[in-house]
């Protein structure tokens, strides 16, 4: 394993762990807790805003205000789902460190965001196509907290030998064999 | 090579392949009953194969004594019986318990195959006799000791382990553990026909030893007719406790692929709007949980895109199509999306630039998991290339409101 598969194994897992591993109240409130997240990294106040992007490209953006403060653009998606791995994306970003994202004049950036306030600096990191690195390694590593969240693939699961009597314990030891010690 | 040469060997593959698997599976010393259980397959494997008549032809003229691997297959026979019921102990007791009765039981077994070695050495056997043994020398009293010692020896072995796991796969403890269940039981039953192909072994020997050859050639074709299902049930009883509990993994792993292709001809469709957002994770392009979840957030990203152009006269012709044809609930919603999409995918200009309005204003979906989200996109991919939908993008919603009135 690569230097930065660990570190991408090892931002999911603090990711999930701050995440919590259940979405028991589903994706919105998960949502809620990928910019609490987000604001923890950041050390500062996150806002979301789900609105009508007009860049066919970009679903997702977070700008920086002159207070501070951030706001994270998600495209007002008919699905949770799609909006929880767009934040999950912008979340990345930022797990990542990638270097912002500036576009070379206020116009450019309001074309895109209209909803833009003067007082919005810079965009930080959009969610635009993922023909650039830092999109896929963000995408990369939103994809592999999504699977830990969402999509586990199962494992095979067997009831525990203890509370079986001692000789099916021996019987269960040799004919699985999952490696445990039978008394 | 002959039938029964096919399938003694057919038999042994199927016994050593039992040994493959135990024996990748042995990783720590101090298992005795797992050491038990190799011994026990090793010995069936090695004894099935020696007794195939070609392997029977190939050892006498190696060894140049005539029958030598009659009386070689008998000994390896009884050994694994001495294994079996060496593994019945060490199931039946803790270790501290069960090694006293294990000595005892490798004791008694090499004094049989001792006195098995020596009645068959002071004996008269020149003649080689491939298939039937038994009962064309069961006449010479110190062959029909040694064939007697021999059966009884290997019945008693093969009986009581096939008792104890018959019994033991009844047990109400195992209720969580139907695999495993099914394991001793397949153990249970391949002993057992072994038991009941040793006890008619002893009577056909008796009896040919009296002169009454009544089961000669039921002895003869018995063995030959046992050993390949008996030696595939002994497999599947050591395959199914291990495989058996991942088959809903394989199910569900199954399951994924076939989401993902029914998914494919839709996603390909609407990829053409983002391409560059068709993202597939390095190494993981056989993972079938991720190319399934790139694909939902992929047409999440793609509708987003496309939804700008959706026409709400599509929406309802395919609404009112959707009807007609019986559609209701769930389904008539994916239609109706799928109308959209495939409306939108011609809509759109050939640029991509934003124009209208945009849409995405409805009450979004939400989920715990990716189930949920997956079925959706399920039956709107089942609905895009099906028959509503082409009609509901042939007919404007004005024509199909004329139609139904």
């Amino acid at each position: 394993m690569s230097s930065t598969d660990r570190r991408q194994e090892e931002l999911r897992d603090w990711a999930v762990e701050r995440l919590g591993v259940h979405l028991d109240g589903g994706y919105q409130d998960a949502c809620r807790r990928v910019l609490a997240l987000m604001a923890e990294v950041l050390d500062a106040e996150v806002v979301v805003r789900f609105i009508a992007i007009r860049s066919p490209e970009l679903t997702g953006g977070t700008a920086k205000h002159v207070d501070g403060s951030y706001i994270v653009y998600c495209a007002r998606s008919g699905s949770w789902y799609h909006r929880f791995g767009v934040l999950l994306h912008e979340l990345a970003h930022r797990l990542l460190g990638h270097p912002p994202v500036e576009l070379t004049s206020r116009e450019g950036l309001r074309r895109f965001l209209p909803h833009l306030p003067d007082t919005m600096i810079t965009l930080i990191a959009g969610r635009t196509d993922l023909a650039d690195d830092d999109e896929r390694d963000a995408e990369e590593l939103a994809d592999s907290i999504l699977e830990r969240l969402t999509d586990p693939a199962p494992h095979p699961r067997q009831a525990g030998l203890a509370d079986l009597p001692a000789h099916l314990q021996r019987v269960a030891d040799a004919l699985e064999d999952y490696g445990r010690e039978a008394p | 090579m002959t039938l029964a040469s096919v399938l003694y060997l057919g038999g042994a593959a199927a016994g050593s392949a039992a040994v493959v698997l135990k024996l990748r599976r042995l990783r720590r010393w101090g298992s005795p009953q797992l050491w038990a259980m190799c011994v026990c397959y090793t010995l069936a494997a090695t004894q099935v194969w020696s007794a195939s008549p070609s392997t029977i032809a190939v050892l006498n003229r190696t060894t140049g004594v005539a029958n030598f691997t009659a009386l070689f297959a008998y000994c390896v026979m009884t050994a694994f019986a001495g294994s079996a019921l060496t593994l019945a102990m060490l199931w039946r007791y803790p270790p501290a318990e069960a090694w006293p009765k294990v000595r005892a039981i490798i004791g008694v077994y090499a004094l049989v195959i001792a006195a098995m070695i020596v009645l068959f050495s002071v004996s008269d056997v020149q003649v080689e006799r491939q298939t039937d043994f038994m009962t064309y020398y069961a006449g010479q009293p110190t062959i029909c000791a040694m064939l007697l010692i021999f059966v009884t020896a290997t019945a008693i072995g093969e009986g009581i382990i096939s008792y104890g796991c018959l019994s033991w796969a009844r047990s109400d403890n195992y209720a969580d553990r139907p695999w495993l269940r099914r394991g001793l039981l397949l153990f249970g039953i391949a002993t057992a026909a072994a038991t009941v192909e040793f006890t008619e072994m002893f009577v056909a020997v008796s009896l040919a030893a009296s002169g009454v050859h009544w089961l000669d050639t039921v002895n003869t074709i018995l063995p030959i007719v046992f050993v390949l299902p008996g030696m595939l049930i002994a497999l599947a009883a050591v395959v199914l406790p291990v495989w058996g509990p991942r088959v809903p993994v394989w199910r569900d792993w199954w399951g994924r692929w076939r989401a993902y292709w029914t998914l494919r001809p839709m996603h390909r469709a609407l990829a053409v709007v983002e391409p560059a957002q068709v993202f597939v994770a390095a190494g993981k392009k056989r993972d079938p949980y991720h190319r399934v979840r790139r694909q939902l957030i992929e047409l999440g990203d793609f509708r987003w895109t496309l939804s700008r152009w959706f026409d709400p006269a599509v929406a309802a012709a395919a609404q009112r199509l959707g009807e007609q044809a019986g559609l209701s609930g769930e389904q008539l919603q994916a239609t109706t999306e799928a109308a959209q999409l495939r409306a939108a995918l011609t809509a759109r200009p050939a640029t991509g630039d934003a124009v209208a309005g945009q849409a995405g204003l409805e009450d979004p979906e939400d989920g715990t998991d990716v189930a949920g989200e997956l079925a959706r996109w399920l039956r709107v991919a089942e609905a895009f290339d099906g028959p509503v939908v082409a009609a509901a993008l042939r007919r404007p919603a004005s024509q199909a409101a004329s139609a139904a009135s």
